[in-house]
């Protein structure tokens, strides 16, 4: 409805009326003949030639795409930065470290933070959708985090960033943002994409800090954006308590935090995937940009007490099923 | 600190003219800091209309409620209400703004916090006044917990996770004093178009007596059966289902139990390979009688059952299923 209303706007139409206006897959199929885009939203465009767009290569699945090539060469480029956590597996057992601030790394596996996939997978959508953008991955990290740049690239991704930290854990939130800020000021990105928060400490702070610190607007909880024909807004789906949505309108540039379940994330491709393996990555030493504040300070961490675990049944998996039909006909009248 | 009496601002939570439960729980959170440190509370309500709300807060807990009252403020909008935090901090910032960390308070925290200058302690489910002021947190799924503390002098902003405490219950003796400040509509770039009701759910988990719980561990959904058929062996079993398995697609979001989901409260609540994030516990602490099936010993939702089962779900739930139906006598043990 409210892409329908947009488009009306845009073309100075007054809005349908009846069933139209009621009912969204109708009111796909309305803008889908206005301009020639899919009932499904994927892009087909209207025009003659078609042009290859740079750098898509073979990302999914490629359309037909038919392109006025004067019309598409006079719209801008969008630049794109999608910035990306290592997180170490949630599964993994944690021992406190010397320090008592962290945990010790030496047997734990290291992977981007899932919820940074979602945000990756929609840059790439974006592109399908728009051609001429440009995506740069980020991240912020020791020497190992640069797998996860890496991983960006594999998942289409055109460029890749390293600021380069010497301290592993214990990042400060403003202090991560306060270094991304600093990168992309001068940078002219359309788009700033971060996941909702990270697996590993799933505080949510650093997309809007970075926003705020750059004086953009920002939404967080995405789980649908549109941007308009002309690039100059975008229009997000904002995911609320108990499966609630708001719709949000805010002017480009922006940055966006995005929920998951935005999108189904692809399995990278094998040219991706040689690609990245080679391509140059822009590294950045990030005790080299000028100082930065902090916005807490870490005093101690520790495990917690076993007391707060519920009861652990023993015995083979036969004696446990039996204790537990045994406590729950006890204990709860449902057997 | 005889003399220097702090200021505590809690913000209030609302949704369609009512105020959110969580803010009460954040209130009894902002409470006892405020008897550890001496401070004073006052409950900030940004609304439209302003004034209801301000007097039900201030007359329930009979603390100062500042009401601002501006037309882009009934529903929440992140930029809007940073601009009027930003313009309340004007005359004096609060030493400490608690908000509950929510959507709302992921979204308003980071930027209101870099505003101020403030420090930003997220995720907060705990305190200590002993030595100095430190709040508590876990991360990587409860397996540690880490404390935290803020910054030199500057302002505290500080979420507190939903369900830390009990709802503030202590009757006052008199009703809080409430002021409101009328203020035009700020400029926003950000423009709230419209809010969208989730579909009604054609499962109603609220309605069940039991929930099996299936999470990331489940895997595929081939074994997602023994789950539904443990669901169908109780009068009023339902399956629900954590976030990241919506997200693979195994079951539809209709299911999901937790923040963004249902919020349910059973009399049995089985999870199956489910991590216990707190975004999913939210929504399923109040049920009364918890189990876990798990893998991971150390797995957060371990803290959350009452009796935790550590085994392979796809060799474990088989088995409790032939016990159940043995127990009924409808199959030889």
């Amino acid at each position: 409805m409210l892409l329908l209303l947009q488009v009306c706007k845009a073309l100075s139409l007054p809005p349908a009326s009846g069933p139209v206006k009621k009912n969204r897959s109708s009111a796909r199929f309305f803008y889908s003949i206005v301009v020639g885009w899919d009932p499904l939203h994927v892009p087909v465009r209207l025009g003659t030639g078609c042009r290859e767009a740079p750098g898509i290569g073979k990302i999914g699945k490629t359309k037909p795409c038919h392109v006025d090539t004067e019309v598409y060469e006079r719209e801008p480029s969008v630049r794109i930065l999608v910035c990306v956590k290592q997180v170490p597996d949630m599964e993994s057992t944690f021992r406190i470290d010397e320090h008592g601030k962290g945990f010790e790394e030496s047997h734990t596996v290291f992977r981007m933070n899932s919820y940074d996939d979602y945000a990756v997978e929609e840059s790439v959508r974006i592109k399908e959708r728009l051609l001429d953008v440009d995506i740069t991955a980020l991240t912020v990290g020791t020497q190992r985090a640069q797998a996860v740049v890496r991983r960006a690239l594999e998942l289409g991704a055109d460029q890749g960033v390293h600021l380069v930290t010497d301290r592993s854990q214990g990042m400060d939130a403003l202090e991560t943002s306060s270094r991304i800020a600093a990168f992309a000021k001068d940078q002219s990105f359309e788009l700033l994409l971060f996941g909702v928060m990270s697996e590993d400490e799933q505080f949510s702070q650093t997309g809007p800090m970075v926003a705020a610190l750059l004086d953009l607007p920002y939404a967080t909880t995405v789980v649908s954006e549109t941007i308009s024909e002309d690039r100059q807004h975008v229009t997000v789906e904002r995911e609320l308590e108990g499966g609630r949505r708001q719709i949000v309108e805010m002017p480009l540039p922006a940055v966006l935090t995005v929920q998951s379940g935005i999108n189904r994330p692809r399995y990278a491709s094998l040219s991706n995937k040689l690609r990245a393996r080679k391509q140059e990555l822009q590294v950045v030493d990030a005790n080299r940009m000028s100082p930065v504040g902090r916005c807490q300070e870490l005093v101690r961490a520790y495990l917690p007490p076993p007391s707060e675990t519920g009861m652990f049944l023993e015995g083979t998996l036969e004696e446990q099923a039996a204790a537990l039909v045994r406590i729950i006909h006890e204990n709860a009248d449902v057997l | 600190m005889p003399g220097a009496t702090k200021s505590i601002w809690v913000l209030a939570e609302h949704s369609d003219g009512f105020v959110q439960p969580v803010t009460y729980e954040v209130l009894t959170f902002a409470d006892k800091v405020a008897r550890a440190i001496q401070g004073k509370i006052s409950v900030v309500v940004l609304a439209h209309p302003a004034r209801p709300m301000a007097g039900q807060i201030a007359e329930r807990t009979g603390f100062d409620v500042i009401g601002v009252d501006t037309e882009t403020a009934c529903h929440y909008n992140g930029e809007a209400y940073r601009n009027l935090l930003n313009s309340l901090a004007l005359s004096g910032p609060p030493s400490f703004l608690f908000i509950p960390h929510t959507t709302m308070g992921w979204d308003l925290a980071p930027g209101i916090a870099v505003d101020l200058g403030a420090s930003s302690l997220s995720g907060v489910c705990g305190f200590e006044a002993d030595r100095g002021l430190l709040f508590r947190r876990r991360i990587l799924n409860g397996k540690i917990i880490q404390d935290v503390r803020p910054i030199g002098d500057r302002p505290v902003v500080v979420t507190v996770v939903p369900g830390t405490e009990d709802p503030y219950g202590t009757k006052p003796n008199a009703p809080g004093n409430i002021q409101i400040y009328e203020r035009e509509a700020p400029r926003t770039r950000t423009r709230v178009l419209e809010h969208v009701e989730p579909p009604p759910s054609s499962v109603d988990l609220r309605e069940a007596e039991v929930i099996i719980a299936a999470g990331r561990g489940v895997g595929d959904a081939e074994n997602l059966a023994c789950i539904h058929e443990l669901a169908s062996l109780f009068r009023r079993g339902a399956v629900g289902a954590s976030r990241p398995l919506c997200d693979m697609g195994l079951l539809p979001l209709t299911c999901q139990v937790g923040m963004t989901g249902q919020t349910v409260s059973p009399k049995l609540y089985i999870a199956c390979g489910v991590s216990g994030a707190v975004q999913h516990t939210m929504g399923m602490k109040a049920s009364d009688m918890v189990v876990a099936i798990n893998t991971d010993r150390n797995a957060l939702f371990c803290r959350e059952a009452h009796y935790c089962v550590i085994a392979d779900l796809h060799e474990f739930v088989p088995i409790l299923i032939n016990k159940i139906l043995a127990f009924r006598g409808e199959r030889p043990e």
